[in-house]
């Protein structure tokens, strides 16, 4: 279990989270939805032990993430940031190696099992055609699958993923979020930040919702109603109908 | 991953560059106004540092274990330690132009010389290094902890501090009269005045960059790559920290003996990724080899050409390299 225990977040003098508390269970797809600038991004990196200025408890499996070092915490959470910015030309292939890295000692050599977790991951995103492509040449698009494989390749029992399909096409954007509903199956601690409402309702197992750094609650998509949408984005919603089991709402 | 392609470049790169290196190493014990046959280099060589009762060829012996071997092993370790700070730099600092001197190292030096040659001090060295130091020393203080997390205010500090010294030290050449050409030349860089002292600073202060830069090499490639790396396991501060200062303390012992030489340190990194990519299992070695090999061959033409500043050889020699490559570059 991971979890955070009344946890605050502090810019400056601005607090971006406020005594939030929310736990993440194996086996889920937990999302995060709320408005730009309600705390999802701070919250995922908060979550995964990056942040430094907050109150409160941050436990995974009950131990501190603060007393743990870097490495152990990157054993056991893989975290995709919203912006990815490559700087040198790798290949894809060695981007997604990097997150065997942390599995690896200093001069060890990756062993079979780590290229079978990366070859895993470069099929799963379909991004074999570009596996020797370096990545700052990759579309917006195949750099964020790039992304998403290493994360993967980490191999980790939970997973922090902040608007995966943003640059996505549709296409891609189910691949990824069947990707994700599949790791929950296979008893991963899967928390996605979401725009897209009907995603969530579709793949998400349990839906949280921020408003300016508070957790208005947390509710299966099946109780999803047209109330918490609104607190939560401040506009009316509408349930217009069932496609493939779950519900659709649109903004009006 | 596996790829034979890259193996086989990096392979033969780095037979290439190291035989390069084998090659001109012996050269420059061989060379110079005292002829020296390579038979009796070798048997020099073997026979050790200390003339035995009876032998002959003291002046040969004199010359290539006092002056020759101490020279090259300077050169070598200065052009390679240079080379692999700059990897370590360019890496870290998350910038292509970053290089040794970036954190104000090489001005420190340098005012610390000027200073010394100006108010005729002894113990030059000693006086570039505290100037090295100090430097650094103030361009941390300014950035801060928070520049770890942010490598844009470390550069600019160590431009403003750099900035400020040169002014210092343009202050000091306008004072100094009849000694502004020694300072004008010790800033340029040689290695004429190399010996044991020298060889025995550069080459551990090479060899540790080398290792640690090695030992580390997976945390810099996520670094560098622009991957989110603590989410990937490494304490990006806390490696910034250790290596930026590590390398700065070898740049430090280098341009304290042998000045500011440039060029070797920002582009010698650049021509390696262009030809084998940006991973820096192979970029670190082949930089060393790369810029071990530069220094050598400009200290050896600088030889040849009645001790001109190496600085300007190796600017010279490297920079239309660097342009062809840039220019083949798809």
């Amino acid at each position: 279990m991971l979890e955070s225990r009344e946890i605050s977040v502090f810019y400056g003098d601005l607090q971006v989270i406020r005594r939030l508390s929310l736990e993440v269970r194996p086996g889920e797809v937990l999302a995060l939805m709320g408005p730009n600038g309600s705390g999802k991004s701070t919250l995922l990196s908060a979550l995964c032990g990056v942040v430094k200025n907050r109150t409160g408890e941050i436990l995974l499996e009950g131990r501190q993430v603060r007393d743990m070092d870097r490495r152990s915490v990157s054993r056991k959470i893989a975290y995709v940031p919203q912006q990815s910015a490559f700087i040198q030309a790798f290949k894809v292939e060695e981007i997604i190696l990097m997150g065997r890295s942390c599995w690896l000692g200093a001069f060890e050599r990756p062993g079979a099992a780590d290229r079978r977790r990366v070859e895993e991951a470069l099929a799963a995103l379909e991004l074999e055609k570009v596996r020797e492509k370096a990545v700052t040449e990759l579309s917006g698009g195949e750099a964020q699958r790039a992304c998403l494989a290493r994360a993967f390749a980490q191999d980790t029992p939970f997973c922090l993923f902040d608007e995966p399909t943003s640059s996505l096409d549709p296409r891609h954007a189910l691949l990824v979020m069947e990707k994700l509903a599949q790791s929950a199956r296979e008893g991963k601690g899967i928390v996605v930040a979401l725009h897209d409402v009907n995603l969530a309702l579709r793949y998400a197992s349990r839906m949280a919702f921020l408003r300016e750094g508070t957790l208005l609650g947390v509710l299966p998509p099946g109780e999803v109603d047209g109330r918490i949408l609104e607190s939560a984005f401040d506009v009316r919603w509408e349930f217009a109908g069932e496609a493939l089991g779950a519900r659709l709402a649109f903004p009006v | 991953m596996k790829n034979p392609r890259d193996k086989f470049r990096m392979v033969s790169m780095g037979f290439f560059l190291a035989a390069a290196l084998g090659a001109v190493l012996g050269f420059s014990l061989l060379a110079g106004d005292v002829s020296i046959s390579p038979w009796e280099v070798l048997s020099i060589l073997a026979s050790g540092p200390r003339e035995e009762a009876g032998s002959s060829g003291g002046l040969a012996r004199a010359v290539i274990w006092q002056v020759r071997l101490p020279r090259a092993l300077t050169a070598l370790a200065t052009g390679a330690g240079l080379a692999g700070c700059g990897v370590l730099f360019q890496a870290l600092l998350l910038n292509p132009l970053a290089e040794p001197y970036t954190l104000g190292v090489a001005s420190g030096a340098a005012f610390g010389a000027a200073a010394a040659i100006s108010f005729q001090l002894p113990f030059l060295t000693f006086w570039a290094f505290a100037g090295s130091l100090s430097a650094l020393g103030v361009v941390l203080v300014l950035g801060g902890r928070g520049a770890l997390r942010e490598p844009t205010r470390m550069i600019l500090a160590g431009v403003v501090v750099g900035s400020i010294l040169s002014a210092a030290i343009a202050l000091l050449k306008a004072l100094s009269g009849q000694m502004m050409g020694a300072i004008v030349l010790w800033i340029m860089g040689s290695f004429a005045g190399s010996d044991w002292t020298s060889a025995a600073w550069c080459l551990p202060a090479a060899l540790a960059v080398f290792s640690l830069g090695l030992g580390l090499h997976r945390d810099l490639d996520i670094v560098a790559s622009g991957s989110p790396a603590v989410a990937l396991g490494v304490d990006e501060p806390r490696l910034r920290l250790g290596l930026l200062l590590a390398s700065s303390l070898a740049t430090a012992v280098f341009v304290s003996f042998s000045g500011v030489v440039g060029f070797v340190g920002l582009v010698v990194p650049h021509l390696v990724r262009i030809s084998v990519g940006p991973n820096h299992l192979r970029v670190l070695p082949l930089s060393f080899l790369g810029g071990g090999l530069l220094m050598l061959m400009a200290d050896q033409a600088a030889r040849g050409l009645a001790e001109l500043p190496v600085g300007v050889i190796t600017a010279l020699v490297g920079g239309p390299v660097f342009c062809i490559l840039l220019w083949r570059r798809p």
